[in-house]
């Protein structure tokens, strides 16, 4: 009876270190029924009698029996301190034998490097590296600088540790919501004023200043003609390659058609509205990490802060791109944007004196 | 199946079965040490440029593997630097390769569906600088 119970408490207390509170009924009545059965088990294999010589005790002897008892205290602890070395061990191994099984460390890296891409329009990636193995979870560790007008700003680094545990999803709760303000994350939150005001507002800033800013197309737009746009702003590569698209719809892209695929939007809870975006017009490379998913993955890109695997797949049949970030926009380059007919909006974030604009 | 009869392991048999555990695990996490840390982005060498007269010869059907053997294994979207204005099907499994080592912006698209060629495509790089490998 000891040994079932003791089983049944270790087997659940290490499903719930390694797996996590259970999120449902169901879920939690498979923890206690795993547990059960070990518990059923180790009372069945252990509970025996052990049989006991019989025989004559013999005469007491105080100071062996002292002796005695405190060997069995050293030994106590010696055996403990070993099972506990060796189970922590045998632990690791089984932990990273699971994480590691089929290409999974591989798949959930592909999931997370691109997964934030898609979810951080504001930031420039400049690498991710997986895996390293943990017990518990694998970490993934990603770098790169916000996109900001101000040169103080885009010195900032990014250094964002994931953990993806052994259920394939975050162990941190809404890490995105913690990373630095970028000047995507400025314009936003912006509150609106009219193109009028904007116009305005623009004229009267001084040589030298540029912005980041999130440009609304009036209507999606195929690949092609949004490449055909930017060219007729002179932007072409290698600045195109580092011109963040959206292609969801926006909630407030006046005139910006919102419908079908482009309605489903994310909160990802730090009070700003993202979408799902793609680091440079190129979509084919969004269309290949779509094609990669499983829907096995919505968890960890819910985690991320996007839509699932469905949506996602919506998304990447037809893509259109909704809008743009301009970087290191001076005012001409904004009110030449503003005068488009194609562009709906231009929602202006953050604006700072660069002398010396680097990108 | 009775776990009552089944007899109570010793302690040689539990300790030797952790040393062999301990020796495998040390084994592989050897192994794993050896590809952890790699960058996701990493990319597989390119193949052969396919220039649009020698596309013009590739047939849809072909199997992939006799494109292969003739111009490599191309890349996928993600790991090829500039794809630009190429768009891929869902249904199928694409790679590309440069026209000419000159400009690898220029694109040649192959996907696959099955291993057989469904669809081949070139596309003209979008206005904008060159861009040479290598």
């Amino acid at each position: 009876m000891t040994w079932g119970v003791g089983a049944f408490i270790v087997t659940f207390a290490v499903l719930w270190f390694f797996l996590g509170a259970p999120n449902t009924n169901s879920e939690f009545l498979v923890t206690v029924a795993i547990s059960a059965i070990m518990g059923v088990a180790a009372g069945l294999w252990l509970g025996r009698k052990r049989s006991r010589p019989s025989g004559d005790p013999g005469e007491f002897d105080e100071r062996a029996t002292r002796r005695a008892v405190r060997r069995g205290v050293v030994r106590t602890a010696l055996v403990v301190v070993v099972w506990l070395f060796f189970g922590t061990l045998a632990l690791g191994f089984a932990s990273a034998l699971w994480q590691q099984r089929g290409g999974r460390e591989h798949h959930l890296g592909l999931v997370v490097e691109h997964g934030l891409a898609s979810s951080l329009p504001g930031w420039r990636l400049n690498g991710v590296y997986c895996c390293n193995a943990g017990i518990r979870s694998l970490e993934v560790v990603a770098g790169g600088n916000p996109i900001s007008a101000s040169p103080l700003n885009a010195n900032q680094s990014l250094d964002l540790r994931l953990h993806i545990n052994l259920r394939g999803r975050l162990t941190e709760s809404n890490p995105l919501a913690h990373l630095p303000a970028t000047g995507v994350d400025a314009a936003f939150s912006s509150g609106y004023i009219t193109d009028a005001q904007l116009r305005a507002k623009l004229a009267q800033l001084p040589h030298g200043v540029v912005a980041t800013a999130i440009v609304e197309l009036r209507n999606p737009t195929p690949v092609t003609a949004f490449y055909r746009l930017l060219a007729r702003h002179r932007i072409v590569y290698p600045d195109t390659s580092d011109t963040p698209v959206f292609l969801q719809a926006g909630y407030l892209g006046s005139g910006t058609q919102s419908g079908g695929q482009g309605d489903q939007l994310v909160s990802t809870g730090s009070g700003l509205t993202h979408r799902v975006s793609w680091p440079s017009p190129a979509v084919a490379g969004f269309q290949d990490w779509v094609k990669q998913l499983h829907s096995s993955d919505d968890g960890l890109l819910h985690d991320l802060g996007l839509p699932g695997v469905a949506t996602l797949r919506a998304l990447a049949t037809r893509p259109r791109v909704y809008g743009f970030v301009l970087s290191q926009a001076d005012p001409k380059e904004l009110l030449g944007f503003l005068a488009d007919p194609h562009v709906a909006a231009v929602r202006v974030g953050d604006i700072a004196y660069n002398l010396t604009p680097s990108s | 199946m009775n776990l009552a009869k089944l007899p109570r392991p010793s302690a040689s048999v539990v300790v030797a079965s952790l040393v062999v555990l301990i020796i495998v695990f040390l084994l592989l996490a050897t192994l794993s040490l050896s590809f952890s840390s790699m960058s996701i982005s990493e990319v597989n060498p390119s193949g052969p440029p396919i220039s649009p007269s020698e596309l013009r010869w590739l047939h849809r059907g072909t199997p992939r593997q006799q494109i292969e053997r003739q111009f490599g294994k191309g890349r996928s979207a993600l790991a090829y630097p500039e794809t630009g204005i190429a768009v891929e099907p869902m249904n199928a499994t694409c790679t590309y390769y440069p026209q000419s080592l000159s400009n690898v912006r220029n694109v040649v698209q192959l996907c696959y569906s099955d291993d057989k060629l469904i669809s081949k495509r070139a596309y003209a790089a979008p206005r904008g600088a060159p861009l040479q490998e290598g």
